[in-house]
């Protein structure tokens, strides 16, 4: 059997042995899923196969890691690793914009961007917003166009389940979770939903987690916010270097922050905090547009009486 | 860092801005960002007017007069060929000019 999925014009499907795993494998993004026959074709980049000792995924190695075929024991393990291969086959589908490691939501009038490395707390403040009745974003990559917008990536929330009881959900009634499992998927159409148009963030954080920490909330300069949007490009879209430009009108019309936390306690608090009322700490600030590619400091010097020299690098 | 690395990271005699290094104002101020090594550089609006004219056509000389020609109340000679031997020699040092032989190809 072949279960396709399709993003823009691109499509990408995958073989796998029965009924059961079909359905289980095309509810891992439900709303790339298309339904439908599809023939054996360039979209069929995966191959999921029964073995005598459970299961193999063989594929395109960029999908697998680099892998040209993985073994697992588990059901569970194969949904995991066949996600992470379709995950990086419908990014490369939409290669041409920038791919941000950041987790975001739509607010009233705006939008709001999180950023940082694993464990920053991503998914867990996508799962508070959604909670609340946010659209989002994303809660591990966000997609942003040239102009500086940014478009939802719809792939199920894998979180903790106690971080789902928190919110009211049973991770049982979550698919694809099992006992033996650390992560459940929770999708974000039993809650908010998803971003359904483009969104202009109003709002960048950048997630700080250190140990001991007390909670705060601190402004960022604009070029240390376009260093710190930029160690988040993801490889899968478009360079660092084609994404400094709508990385920069992202920023022009957004205030930037640094979230500091330290215990998980404090972190849900700010977490929650944000989620509830992200707009307290918003206020858009106005940025300058049509900006030049091309800049001319020699005109922005006529005006200015000398000025240190040296560059500092960051 | 190799005598070849050093030597390859001296200011050139006519300085030339790496090709694929990205050049923009930022708020204010004007950024440099390195996609080899994924490093972002903030420069002031001297060392940005430098970065402006290491087009490869100027020797040093000449970026020394042009940066005193771009302010209308010009610091001294000596101040302003301290700020651009400065900037220059950051340039160099992060690797972000062309290599000498690719920046003198143009004269």
């Amino acid at each position: 059997m072949i279960v396709s999925f399709g993003l823009g014009e691109g499509r990408l499907a995958i073989r796998v042995p029965d009924a059961d795993l079909a359905a289980a494998v095309a509810g891992l993004f439900p709303d790339y899923h298309r339904e439908g026959a599809v023939e054996d074709g360039p979209a069929v980049r995966l191959e999921a196969r029964r073995t005598r000792d459970g299961y193999g995924l063989r594929g395109d190695p960029p999908l697998l890691g680099g892998e040209g075929e993985v073994t697992v024991g588990t059901r569970i393990e194969l949904l995991t690793w066949i996600e992470a291969a379709l995950a990086r086959g419908l990014l490369r589908l939409r290669s041409g914009l920038t791919h941000l490691h950041a987790a975001g939501a739509s607010l009233s009038g705006g939008g709001v961007l999180a950023l940082g490395p694993a464990d920053a707390g991503k998914s867990s403040l996508a799962l508070a917003w959604s909670a609340r009745g946010r659209p989002l974003l994303g809660d591990d990559v966000v997609l942003l166009e040239a102009e500086g917008v940014a478009l939802p990536f719809r792939r199920l929330l894998r979180v903790d389940p106690e971080r789902l009881l928190e919110h009211g959900v049973d991770p049982r009634t979550t698919p694809h979770w099992s006992d033996a499992y650390d992560r459940a998927w929770f999708d974000p159409r039993r809650a908010g939903g998803w971003c359904d148009a483009a969104v202009r963030p109003s709002l960048v954080v950048f997630l700080d987690r250190r140990r001991d920490a007390p909670v705060r909330i601190e402004e960022v300069e604009p070029a240390e916010a376009l260093a710190l949007t930029l160690s988040g490009v993801l490889s899968t879209g478009a360079s660092p270097a084609a994404s400094v430009d709508p990385i920069r009108r992202l920023l022009e019309g957004a205030r930037a922050v640094r979230a500091r936390y330290g215990a998980s306690a404090r972190a849900a608090a700010l977490l929650a905090e944000l989620a509830a009322d992200p707009r307290a700490t918003a206020e858009a600030r106005t940025g300058a547009e049509g900006r030049s590619s091309d800049p001319d400091p020699t005109e922005a010097a006529r005006s200015s009486p000398g000025s240190g020299a040296g560059g500092e690098g960051r | 860092m190799s005598p070849e690395e050093a030597a390859r990271r001296e200011v050139p005699d006519f300085p030339r801005s790496r090709d694929d290094v990205v050049f923009r104002e930022l708020a204010d101020d004007w950024v440099l960002f390195d996609p080899e090594t994924r490093r972002l550089h903030v420069l002031n609006l001297t060392a940005a007017v430098v970065w402006a004219h290491c087009t490869g056509e100027h020797d040093v000389e000449e970026i020394v007069r042009r940066v005193r020609g771009a302010f209308e109340e010009p610091p001294s000679p000596e101040d302003v060929r301290a700020d651009v031997e400065e900037a220059l020699g950051t340039f160099a040092r992060e690797a972000l000019l062309a290599p000498t032989d690719e920046g003198s190809a143009d004269r």
